[in-house]
């Protein structure tokens, strides 16, 4: 009898895991961004493609230095928390602006990158920590859940997109010097994976946002 | 950092669900976030069977979440909220009517699927009272709904 009640309890369920979960609603990219950068950097399930990417870094655009001190980010006891934890150096590349975000990168002594974007919308910070970016399996790092859909990628990658769970394209941006911001404001809840495409438009790599 | 990847890969989305039943999605990511930032700061500390760890960070984060919010911003409804069951009224007002000791037991052993014993962690009490504390629960909402379930069937006998 017990056991049928936690069983009826167990059916009453308000978020069943085993369902997928559905999309969290706009995201200031916040601390949050900490967590959503490494859910890109981990367990991505990638469609390898023919390797253009094959220079040391896969970054062509090497920006210029900023003090990590100096950035509005560091300001937030969080986001100055995460970068700590996850070793940020003292000094950023800002490899430019798009949308009004700027793009920072930077390598840490094991060679993984890491990377901050700040804009009106938000902020965020994040270290691809399997050292799988740039590459042709991983060529694209996206701050997800995507309140902006903006992201550093590696060369050769033409376009970015976010796709629905049918594989319609719900978000793309151009990339231009290895990076891209769409101009159109979020959220986009649909979005369950990421595309990068080339220059004539074709697929190089495909993988599902963890999570989604 | 391995051990990282590999606890973040195979538990994010059972954290995400259990903060999810917990706090309204505006929040939830960023919960979450803040309960692998612990686990990373402390990865050598995270036990073998990292999920009722997890879980139970998760429940000091949320706690900190709501003392935040009620400070910030005392008015704003359903900061942080204790979940329920859905798609049963007679089983949703039985719960209701539980302590909120009693109901988190039961929610970590129905919802999120613990053992006794990590149930125990998560709550920070010993596995035996964690299991009295949940045999107990579950006695109590039997009860109501049988109770429930008595007057439903027989109003009359009720007024007797």
């Amino acid at each position: 009898m017990n056991d049928d009640v936690v069983t009826r309890l167990a059916a009453a369920n308000p978020v069943p895991t085993d369902l997928p979960l559905r999309e969290p609603t706009p995201l200031r990219l916040r601390r949050a961004a900490l967590a959503a950068a490494v859910v890109v950097a981990v367990a991505v399930p990638a469609v390898a493609f023919a390797g253009r990417l094959g220079d040391l870094l896969g970054i062509s655009n090497q920006g210029a230095p900023v003090a990590t001190t100096s950035l509005d980010l560091s300001k937030d006891t969080k986001l100055d928390d995460a970068m700590q934890e996850l070793g940020f150096p003292a000094t950023l590349q800002l490899l430019g602006t798009r949308s009004g975000i700027s793009f920072y990168a930077a390598r840490k002594a094991d060679g993984d990158y890491c990377f901050a974007i700040e804009s009106d919308a938000g902020k965020g910070v994040g270290c691809d920590l399997t050292g799988m970016f740039p590459s042709p399996a991983r060529p694209v790092f996206v701050f997800p859940p995507l309140e902006q859909f903006a992201g550093f990628v590696a060369d050769g990658v033409a376009t970015v997109a976010g796709l629905d769970e049918s594989g319609q394209t719900v978000v793309s941006a151009s990339v231009e010097d290895n990076l891209f911001a769409a101009t159109t404001p979020g959220p986009f809840d649909t979005v369950v994976s990421i595309e990068a495409l080339d220059a004539d438009g074709n697929p190089l790599a495909n993988w599902r946002l963890p999570g989604r | 950092m391995q051990r990282f990847e590999q606890i973040y890969a195979e538990h994010h989305d059972a954290v995400r669900a259990y903060v999810r039943r917990r706090a309204p999605e505006d929040v939830v990511d960023d919960v979450v976030a803040d309960v692998f930032v612990v686990c990373l700061r402390r990865i050598d500390r995270v036990p073998e069977e990292p999920l009722p760890w997890l879980y139970g960070v998760a429940r000091k984060t949320l706690a900190n979440e709501r003392r935040r919010r009620v400070r910030t911003a005392p008015a704003t409804p359903g900061v942080v909220r204790d979940p329920e069951p859905v798609g049963d009224t007679a089983l949703a007002s039985a719960f209701a009517a539980l302590s909120e000791r009693d109901r988190e037991v039961l929610r970590l052993v129905a919802w999120e699927g613990l053992s006794q014993r990590e149930a125990a962690t998560v709550l920070g009490c010993s596995g035996v009272a964690c299991r009295v504390r949940y045999h107990r629960a579950k006695s109590r909402l039997a009860a109501r709904l049988a109770a429930a379930a008595s007057f439903q069937r027989d109003p009359e006998g009720a007024t007797r």
